[in-house]
């Protein structure tokens, strides 16, 4: 039995693979997500954010600076959804 | 020792619970449906993943990687432990699809079934995780390349459906101000602009108004009904939220929602912390636990609650009443839960560091919810980390005022979760109502304004 530590439930992230991320060199969030891959599932890190940026905000004596950028669509949605969206006038960025 | 539907015979004839808890739950199971080829009688219209578990079936999907076992984890459509197929539509969320007669419902990306998955073998062969970035390179082009596919084919989420979906069509809504969650705080701000005589739309995941008091067993507390000028939209998630509208999904398809502002009371995300096998089955956040009571299912009969989040004394509560054995650590944290398919035990480090190990049959966590900060940021709100709640916050004004004019924030989503059931309920609508007033000066000021430029 393997008592595996999952920060990323969605992705398979484990608190090994973070620490090993960080201990890499990469001591920002956003650097640990492109690393890990974690927040980059289902739930798009509802639930993995906090954690890892607890995590890498522990181990590198650093407040984190902010949350990767929360894209859209933040709920899983059909592809065919979005289609019947239709082709529209530009709907403006997320800022 | 599993999950199980109790009756309200089990409470005492003038138990508070009783007032809160539906009647129907009584009532004989009048649904049947099909789970990997096994007969599961349940109720119609409650939740698909608390049908299931009912029937004991905890393990409902595995990981992506390591095809680890996982189960409805939060209830609230905010992780991935419980997707499925149903029928033919691949990647459904049992906690959001209401259980309907004749379903037929299997596993996915297991073989041969999410319960008994060979592919198991992954987890155990990467006992702390699998390094990608070297793996893969060391072992040489060719090997590399045979592992790619053989990994592609064995990782991702579900397969495609055999005919396509039916199309949907998308609809399109204006309002002078768009609530996003009806819990106490979105509930009060709403109201508040509808008396301001304002055209608001609300918007909630669940079928109806009241948010969080809506799933705790808590005499004392009652959902406040949303005004009768509001339009209300149950069942509907945010996706998205741009300039110049947002999309919000419900079970008919989409709907682009125009709104002149923006008010976010969508509150927190339920979650269990870290520990070692967080994910095994049986291991629920209060809430989800919580949600499973009010439909009349026990999550265990030895449950072990660990922590003091909102709700985990009315559980404990609850669960004392109707006769399940439940130990609560409320100063505690999970050190790790013990099993192989699903949970059988936890350990639990108190205050003075002394570690002890229970054995169950459900792991309740409280642990502090986090906000629920990514549509408020996307909106354009300042979005900061909070020390004192490990977790990211949008920055607004003392009247839930952001960074971006139109877009304001309410309620605990802003405020955290202090006190006790009731003061916090009562906290939350405060708030709603004093963000939904600012929004309203702020909204006749810009047109006194606009009329007069």
């Amino acid at each position: 039995m393997s008592a595996k530590v999952l920060v990323c439930r969605c992705e398979d992230v484990t608190l090994d693979e973070v620490e090993e991320a960080i201990a890499e060199g990469n001591h920002d969030l956003e650097s640990v997500k492109r690393y890990t891959g974690f927040g980059t599932g289902w739930c798009q890190g509802k639930q993995c954010v906090a954690a890892c940026a607890k995590i890498v905000s522990d181990r590198t004596g650093r407040a984190p600076e902010g949350p990767i950028t929360p894209r859209g669509p933040l709920h899983p949605v059909a592809l065919g959804m979005l289609a019947s969206l239709g082709a529209t006038e530009d709907e403006g960025s997320a800022t | 020792m599993a999950p199980r539907r109790f009756s309200l015979k089990s409470l005492r004839p003038h138990d508070a619970l009783l007032r809160v808890l539906p009647p129907t739950l009584d009532a004989p199971l009048d649904a049947s449906f099909e789970h990997d080829g096994q007969r599961i009688n349940a109720r119609s219209g409650e939740p698909l993943a608390l049908s299931l578990l009912a029937a004991g079936a905890l393990t409902l999907s595995r990981s992506t990687k390591y095809h680890r076992p996982r189960g409805a984890m939060c209830m609230r459509g905010a992780c991935e432990g419980c997707l499925v197929r149903v029928g033919d539509t691949p990647d459904v969320m049992a906690c959001q699809t209401p259980c309907r007669d004749g379903m037929r419902v299997t596993s996915q990306n297991a073989f041969p079934s999410a319960a008994l998955d060979v592919f198991r073998v992954t987890d155990w062969f990467f006992p702390k995780h699998m390094d990608h970035h070297h793996l893969l390179v060391a072992l040489g082009r060719t090997a590399n390349e045979t592992m790619q596919v053989v990994a592609r084919r064995m990782a991702g989420l579900g397969t495609l459906p055999d005919t396509p979906l039916p199309e949907t069509v998308h609809r399109e809504r204006t309002c002078d101000v768009l609530v996003i969650g009806a819990g106490s705080a979105g509930t009060a701000a709403a109201n508040t602009l509808a008396a301001r005589g304002l055209n608001v739309l609300c918007v909630d995941e669940a079928s109806a108004p009241g948010g969080w008091i809506r799933d705790v067993p808590a005499a004392g507390t009652t959902v406040a009904a949303l005004d009768p000028r509001v339009t209300f939209l149950g069942r509907h998630s945010a996706v998205a939220t741009f300039v110049n509208g947002t999309l919000v999904v419900g079970p008919e398809g989409l709907t682009r929602v125009r709104a002149h502002s923006r008010l976010f009371a969508n509150g927190c995300t339920e979650t269990v912390g870290t520990f070692a096998q967080n994910d095994l089955p049986g291991v629920f956040t209060v809430r989800a636990a919580m949600r499973a009571f009010m439909a009349g299912i026990a999550v265990g009969q030895r449950v072990v609650i660990v922590g003091l989040s909102p709700g985990a004394e009315a559980l404990e509560a609850a669960y004392r009443a109707i006769g399940v054995k439940v130990a609560h650590a409320s100063h505690c944290t999970v050190v790790e839960a013990h099993g192989g398919r699903s949970v059988r035990a936890v350990t639990v480090r108190s205050e003075r560091a002394e570690t002890q190990k229970w054995s169950c049959d459900a792991l309740v966590v409280g642990v502090e919810p986090l906000a629920a900060y990514e549509l408020a940021g996307q909106a354009g709100a300042d979005v900061k980390w909070d020390a004192s709640r490990a977790c990211f916050t949008p920055e607004s004004d003392a009247h839930g005022r952001t960074r971006t004019a139109g877009v304001y924030v309410a309620g605990s989503l802003r405020q955290g979760t202090e006190g006790n059931d009731i003061t916090r309920v009562m906290a939350d609508r405060e708030d709603g109502a004093r963000v939904a007033e600012a929004l309203a000066d702020d909204l006749a000021g810009r047109c006194w304004e606009e009329a007069h430029r």
